[in-house]
């Protein structure tokens, strides 16, 4: 374990090649499960299968100056396909805040909060980032979504994690 | 403390590091100080002549607003919200009197001219500054005497030259990296 928190991760390339179901379990220790936003039942248990991994050319968005990040922002688009286990829903909200890019030193990315690049583009609602906005996941419903990460100019060997929780190829 | 003429005529990069209190921030560097990478590219007057539109010109009239230009890198494990910049970075006098950074921008946010002078980059909207990734833009402090709308009551002297002061941190430290 490198990093406080995460158990088990998955290398993101690996994952995207052999296009597998991945495992998540979330089950943080108390206090953090006490803080958390989503004021969500524990244990939170889903599947995820990565299918892409994209620069976003930032200066093609739709009106470009709204953007939170800056237009040299190097932000990249994870592409999935997820599903609920949980024998209830789970707020969309919790994905985003939870799947993170984990580079080789241990540093984490968690998934860019950005309002004009996810919800309110064009871009956006076309690429599937708005997919993960003001709704919930249903159990057992295949959905099909993305989400944007801001990284550094420079990195190698993203492994796909959860925060708190861990992530293996589903057996 | 770093003289501020100092910081940017060298181009020194300095680290500004805070002990984490509460969960939350004891999250962000696995219970470590919180730490900064930080350069200071320059510092200038803001004021009707640095924007355009008219908005801002009224918004800046009759007050002494400075803007600290920065680069800024987060060096911890996790993100932190950008408008830690602002919260804790200040310029302080020899005397320990700090000025602290104005949590939000004197100019509306999502204008052309925040954008444009760097003031979004770190203003009061909540943001996230990832690890490792490097954030250039503005700070604001404003020396004025009074406040639009209430007297502003300060214990030192107002007419003060913002660069005859030094790079300090509230409730933390600035470091040179070899110290």
């Amino acid at each position: 374990m490198t990093t406080a928190g995460l158990t088990k991760m998955v290398l993101l390339d690996s994952a995207i090649v052999c296009g597998a179901w991945l495992q998540a379990d979330w089950a943080p220790e108390e206090s953090i499960a006490r803080n958390d936003r989503h004021c969500i039942v524990v244990p939170v248990v889903f599947k995820i299968r990565a299918t892409g991994f994209s620069k976003i050319v930032l200066p093609s968005i739709d009106y470009p100056n709204r953007l939170g990040v800056p237009l040299a922002a190097n932000v990249w688009k994870l592409d999935f396909h997820i599903v609920n286990q949980c024998i209830r829903e789970i707020p969309m909200g919790f994905i985003e805040t939870y799947l993170i890019l984990i580079d080789l030193d241990g540093f984490e990315f968690i998934a860019c909060p950005d309002k004009h690049l996810s919800e309110n583009s064009a871009y956006g609602r076309d690429v599937g980032l708005a997919q993960l906005k003001d709704c919930n996941l249903p159990p057992k419903i295949l959905r099909t979504a993305s989400l944007a990460f801001e990284l550094p100019a420079d990195f190698s060997d993203l492994r796909l994690g959860l925060r708190f929780g861990s992530l293996a190829f589903a057996v | 403390m770093i003289r501020l003429v100092d910081a940017i005529n060298t181009g020194q990069w300095l680290l500004l590091k805070v002990k984490p209190h509460g969960l939350t921030e004891n999250l962000i560097n696995d219970g470590c100080d919180i730490t900064l990478r930080f350069r200071v590219r320059g510092i200038s007057e803001l004021n009707g002549e640095s924007v355009s539109d008219q908005d801002a010109m009224r918004r800046l009239a009759n007050r002494n607003i400075w803007r600290l230009q920065l680069d800024v890198i987060n060096i911890c494990k996790r993100e932190i919200e950008t408008r830690f910049v602002t919260r804790r970075l200040s310029l302080a006098e020899t005397n320990g009197h700090q000025y602290r950074a104005m949590s939000s921008t004197p100019i509306y946010d999502m204008s052309d001219a925040a954008l444009s002078l760097g003031l979004r980059t770190f203003s009061n909207s909540c943001r996230l500054m990832p690890p490792k990734v490097v954030r250039s833009g503005s700070v604001s402090f404003d020396f004025s005497e009074v406040k639009i709308g209430r007297p502003r009551v300060l214990p030192f002297e107002i007419d003060v030259d913002p660069t005859d002061l030094y790079v300090s941190c509230y409730q933390g430290a600035i470091e040179a990296p070899s110290s």
